[in-house]
């Protein structure tokens, strides 16, 4: 139950689930207050692992574009012309 | 009577001779018994009169040439079923076609047969045109097949089917092969055509989804002859990047000709081959693509396959955010019960074991408040409401507290050691008395009797 939480691992279902987790054991009242002080903290943590994982990615769209020698760019790609937006 | 006879003969020959046959019957009879040749030979002249004798070669051509010039056996169309297939190492097909009451010799030769889009086998119904000749050698009349359809099913739907049957049994279908999506992507891979709605379609519902998600769009040509080798190198290159969690691969609606990229077999291949999990899109309400079967997830359409690929953000935040809200209360919930069973203990005459344990805990909390207190700073402010609130209540439970409501710490004076059992002390010994404000210094007089002093077990 006091796992130590690695972030670098987790992935935001993991994370989450632990959360959940944790908030379910905290609301059942049976555990000592040190432990809940202790959950607490930990769930803290998750909560902010999960926060960054949905802030993880940059919003980059990008198109591949593949060269006579065989190496691999990568350039912005546009939307093809906005008809309907 | 034997001059007669000899007369008649010679006649005869004369007669042979000046009608200008090639060979004569006398010639190919050198070997028979000349007697008895000459007893048959008037009645077998008799019988043949002037009919030319034709070789076999003669007549195998006369009859070839006769089929090749009429117009009812030019280019012509014959249904029947195929029986003793063989396609040969020369890439020529044999076949027969036959009905109820009949059978006809077929021929397709390999430079008319590259052409076909489905394979021909024993059973088939099909139509073929071609134009009727004459195999010299054989002596049989055969059709020279240079189209053949299936007949009742397009030549697309049965290559489709028989594709779809063999895919199936080497297992590319089953379920078991099947990833599951990733719940998170960072980075979604597409495979379509650069221009287009289909790619609009899905980057505009990607976005609105989730709208910090990297998009790597593969371009590829998506139908007609260049369609497949484009479609395969473009899944490899997704695959060869190491950041693309989850890949969509497809186009908009289409005939079934325009869709026929996503039935070809290297494509069906390079998706069941593909690290990355596939979601198929090819769109086409209803029916499939043999690519709909093998990926690991179908979508009917471009945007369907978008919405599956990533999750909705605001969803997400609002779970989290729960969560986050049901954790506050339940240790709000927690501590409120300690206060209160720690109120009822302290309305007992002395604090069992009070300091240390509890400065323990405010120590720990302080050190909680102060981490929670950078972790809220990257989230919400409610947050840090309520992790002041909570120390608030907490506050109540120090020390510093229970001496302001009016009780007191006391300790001995030579060691400074918390007393905790009244018994312990003995009379005369100087003490320290801690209350709100200061400090007192006492001399025991000894234990006072006992009224009620329960022992009280701790928190």
């Amino acid at each position: 139950m006091n796992d130590v939480t690695e972030e670098r691992e987790l992935t935001f279902e993991e994370a989450f689930a632990r959360l959940e987790q944790i908030v379910r054991r905290l609301e059942s009242g049976e555990v000592k207050l040190e432990e809940s002080l202790l959950l607490f903290e930990e769930g803290v943590k998750l909560a902010r692992i999960c926060s960054s994982r949905l802030d993880a990615a940059e919003g980059k769209i990008q198109r591949l574009l593949e060269n006579t020698d065989g190496t691999v760019e990568e350039i912005p790609f546009e939307l093809p012309g906005a008809a309907s937006s | 009577m034997a001059g007669l006879f000899a007369e008649v003969c010679r006649v005869a020959l004369k007669r042979r001779l000046h009608s200008g046959r090639r060979q004569s019957a006398a010639d190919t009879r050198r070997g028979v018994d000349l007697e008895e040749w000459k007893l048959q030979e008037p009645e077998a002249r008799e019988m043949m009169g002037d009919r030319p004798v034709y070789t076999v070669s003669e007549l195998t051509r006369a009859i070839k040439e006769t089929m090749e010039r009429d117009a009812r056996f030019r280019g012509i169309l014959v249904k029947g079923e195929i029986s003793n297939f063989k396609h040969h190492t020369s890439g020529h097909m044999y076949f027969t076609l036959k009905d109820a009451n009949s059978r006809l010799k077929c021929v397709m030769f390999r430079s008319h047969n590259v052409r076909l889009r489905f394979r021909p086998e024993d059973g088939l119904t099909v139509i073929a045109g071609g134009s009727l000749s004459v195999y010299e050698v054989a002596g049989e009349y055969q059709l020279y097949v240079e189209e053949l359809y299936p007949a009742g099913q397009g030549a697309l739907y049965l290559a489709f089917e028989q594709l779809k049957a063999k895919l199936q049994a080497e297992g590319l279908f089953d379920p078991s092969r099947k990833r599951p999506l990733p719940k998170l992507p960072r980075t979604v891979g597409i495979v379509t055509s650069p221009t287009g709605a289909a790619i609009r379609d899905m980057v505009s519902v990607l976005r609105r989804r989730f709208p910090n998600v990297n998009i790597v769009l593969a371009p590829a040509i998506v139908q007609g002859e260049a369609g497949p080798a484009s479609v395969i190198r473009a899944i490899q290159l997704l695959n060869q990047r190491d950041d693309i969690d989850v890949m969509i691969v497809g186009r908009g609606g289409g005939s079934l000709e325009e869709l026929w990229t996503f039935n070809d077999e290297g494509v069906a291949r390079a998706i069941a081959a593909s690290r990355v999990p596939v979601i198929s899109a090819v769109g086409h309400e209803t029916d499939f693509t043999i690519a709909d079967f093998v990926a690991d997830r179908r979508a009917p359409t471009p945007s369907a396959a978008a919405e599956i690929a990533v999750p909705e953000r605001t969803v997400l935040l609002q779970e989290l955010r729960g969560q986050e809200e049901r954790l506050f209360l339940a240790v709000q919930k927690r501590v409120r019960q300690w206060r209160e069973k720690l109120g009822y203990l302290t309305r007992s005459v002395a604090l069992t074991r009070p300091t240390d344990r509890v400065n323990q805990l405010r120590q720990q909390l302080d050190e909680l408040f102060y981490r929670a207190e950078i972790n809220v700073r990257h989230t919400m402010e409610s947050k840090r409401r309520r992790l002041e609130a909570l120390a608030g209540k907490l506050d109540g439970l120090s020390p510093l507290g229970t001496l302001a409501r009016g009780y007191a710490i006391c300790r001995i004076a030579a060691t400074g050691e918390v007393v905790t059992d009244a018994s312990k002390v003995s009379p005369g010994e100087r003490l320290k008395v801690r209350v709100r404000e200061g400090e007192l210094l006492c001399k025991a007089l000894g234990e006072s009797p006992a009224v009620d002093q329960p022992s009280l077990p701790m928190a």
